[in-house]
């Protein structure tokens, strides 16, 4: 079956003051019908910058999409007439963003920011849905929240109105960029299974965009770790917690305190800065940081390749041997 | 040493405290229509050489707590007592020498450090305004001790923030706390703002420091993760009260008071395996307006266990096991 989001090689750069910075280099993945995908990483790594050029919103000068391809139910959303990708937008790719007080529209009220993605979309009665979303959502009394502004909606309910107005027009897709980093852990906790229940109800595929590890195992059906643009590790998540293959990864998931673990002496944190994006070499980007390092790092960037099996992959030039050096320092 | 620890009188005793702000109208007269409820009678000891937590969600009255111990803001009610000394009822030239004790390290180390100034200014301004160093060549000496001490090349002295990543600048934060020679040191959220990969290079800093000079810290946080990796006895706060406080190890294997497991439940644990396997069903409703708290238990509209009378008397802290206290009428 052909997957419903194909990402093939997109390349994102932005020109600054310091020089070009290849923000998203070379990425690919797929996402099939229903299915939720978890793009990790940290500040910097690119898993924003790539969910955004998927939907072409990189500020152009000074960003700029080189090169990829991005198949969406068949569609090369690259080729995309500017009219036709505002039709994507909102229709069949919804959208939900970090910061709901930003992301939605101060001066107008909750009720007309939804009617007017549906209106844009042409869909018919579009204030009795609105109703219905917010019910949907679990906004209790949504017609009287219908006529508020975002300012007097607390945080998470902000971000139940983003997924309410995500979900208006039965999408196929959502990309959520965050959606629980600015809340609490409550409600976040709130946010993530609201989210999660209406993707499995609506049979919504959702592209997690995330840098809490805890939310991804509890959600995400595959994993793709983002380092200094690239796509370090890819795989099924159970894979990538339980047999990671890529030493940042590792490093990764090594370095926080966890609460099911015995509490231990000392955190092992990964060594180091995060890269200077203006001043990668031709090499591996995580080289500088990583324990495992060897002269041939230096060589080439390391391509994704088959670690276990063939849905895990892992760019390291010594995947083959990494689980076992990892199990000797350990 | 942990007898001992615990014999010894508390650095740090905060009684009663109580912090209210005004809620003002209109714009050219203002005038006060109500008052929020920041800390509403927080009582709680920290004893030389040991890492209290202090968590909670945002609204809590956990940096309000900080910033009052600070003096930053004052306090409406409340006794705070270093080392015997109420510093509440001190006049500005009294609190001084007692201030350079006591520092503190800020969640964001983007805005908490001024950009006009170089780091080597921003660690030696502590010295200058307390006037400890006044030799200007010992005082660039001392920068760049606190420097390699924090980890930084000593050449960043003459280097501006923005020349730095996030982590860098929260050491330089650091060495800047650390620059008076202090004895206790608020950490509100200083971890926070990190990467993952960063944040556990600086929690470990924060535990050789606290090592190296007998720190006593106040670990201001919201993960609690980092607060049971760091703290040995937690607090966790609710709409301006402390609902809970215990021992680490007590309070993370056996808590007691519901909101404390709604909080160690909606942390999602970095194992699909835990997970899928775990039934999850978060604490229903949002923290209510501190403006107008609810009546009884601040906790009782959102509670799983709440019982008629929660909404009628405010429960007490009270000591159901030693150490381990506990606001909360339905728990024993």
């Amino acid at each position: 079956m052909q997957p419903l989001l194909q990402v093939t090689d997109l390349h994102t750069e932005f020109r600054t003051g310091a020089g070009i910075v290849r923000a998203v280099d070379g990425i690919s993945y797929t996402v099939d019908q229903g299915e939720t995908v978890a793009i990790v990483g940290e500040s910097g790594s690119g898993k924003s910058v790539g969910a955004l050029s998927i939907l072409r919103l990189i500020p152009d000068p000074p960003g700029r999409i080189t090169r990829g391809e991005v198949l969406f139910a068949g569609r090369d959303l690259m080729k995309l007439s500017d009219a036709q990708m505002r039709e994507v937008r909102g229709g069949d790719i919804g959208m939900i963003f970090q910061e709901p007080m930003t992301s939605l529209n101060p001066v107008l009220t909750v009720g007309r920011q939804i009617t007017e993605t549906l209106e844009q979309h042409r869909r018919a009665d579009p204030a009795k849905r609105a109703v219905e979303l917010l019910s949907l959502v679990g906004i209790a009394d949504p017609a009287r929240r219908l006529k508020q502004y975002p300012h007097e909606l607390s945080g998470g309910m902000r971000q139940r109105v983003m997924i309410a107005i995500a979900l208006a027009c039965d999408p196929k897709l959502i990309i959520a960029d965050e959606p629980t980093t600015a809340l609490d852990v409550t409600i976040q906790a709130q946010i993530l299974e609201l989210m999660h229940g209406l993707t499995r109800r609506l049979k919504v595929a959702l592209v997690i965009i995330t840098h809490n590890l805890g939310v991804v195992a509890r959600y995400a059906n595959r994993v793709n770790v983002m380092y200094a643009g690239r796509i370090v590790e890819s795989g099924p998540a159970a894979a990538i917690y339980a047999q990671p293959r890529h030493p940042y990864t590792m490093a990764l998931l090594r370095s926080v305190p966890r609460l099911d673990q015995l509490r231990r002496a000392r955190l092992d944190p990964v060594d180091g800065q995060p890269p200077d994006l203006t001043r990668l070499d031709g090499g591996c980007a995580f080289r500088p940081r990583c324990r495992f390092a060897i002269a041939a790092c230096a060589v080439a960037q390391p391509l994704l390749t088959a670690a276990d099996g063939a849905s895990h992959l892992t760019a390291c030039v010594r995947s083959h041997e990494i689980g076992a050096l990892a199990g000797a320092t350990a | 040493m942990r007898a001992s620890a615990e014999n010894a009188a508390p650095l740090l005793e905060v009684r009663g405290l109580r912090k209210m702000f005004p809620v003002t109208e209109g714009i050219l007269v203002r005038r006060a229509i109500g008052e929020v409820r920041a800390v509403d009678g927080v009582t709680f000891t920290i004893r030389r050489g040991e890492t209290l937590g202090l968590v909670g969600e945002s609204g809590c009255g956990k940096t309000t707590t900080g910033r009052c111990i600070l003096l930053l803001d004052r306090p409406t009610a409340g006794a705070i007592l270093y080392d015997g000394i109420d510093l509440t009822k001190l006049k500005y030239s009294e609190l001084m020498p007692l201030r350079r004790r006591i520092q503190v390290i800020f969640q964001d180390p983007y805005s908490s450090l001024n950009p006009r100034m170089t780091v080597g200014d921003i660690i030696a301004e502590p010295m200058k305004v307390h006037a400890v160093e006044r030799d200007a060549r010992r005082r660039a000496t001392r920068v760049r001790e606190l420097l390699s001490i924090c980890g930084l090349n000593p050449n960043f002295a003459d280097r501006y923030p923005h020349e730095m990543s996030g982590g860098q600048r929260q050491r330089v934060g650091i060495a800047r706390a650390l620059a008076l020679n202090p004895e206790f040191i608020i950490c509100d959220e200083a971890v926070s703002a990190l990467d993952v990969s960063i944040q556990a290079q600086i929690i470990n800093l924060l535990e050789d420091l606290r090592e190296r000079f007998g720190l006593t810290y106040l670990f201001i946080a919201h993960d609690l993760s980092v607060v049971r990796h760091l703290c040995q006895r937690v607090a966790v706060m609710y709409l301006g009260r402390i609902v809970e406080l215990a021992d680490r190890d007590e309070l993370f294997d056996h808590a007691l008071h519901p909101y404390t497991r709604a909080l160690l439940d909606a942390v999602p644990v970095p194992d699909p395996a835990i997970e899928a396997s775990r039934s999850f069903r978060p604490v229903k409703g949002e923290v209510p307006s501190p403006i107008n708290p609810p009546t009884g238990c601040v906790f009782h509209p959102r509670c799983p266990i709440a019982v008629a009378g929660c909404s009628r008397t405010r429960p007490e802290l009270r000591e159901v096991r030693p150490g381990h206290w506990v606001a909360c009428s339905e728990v024993n």
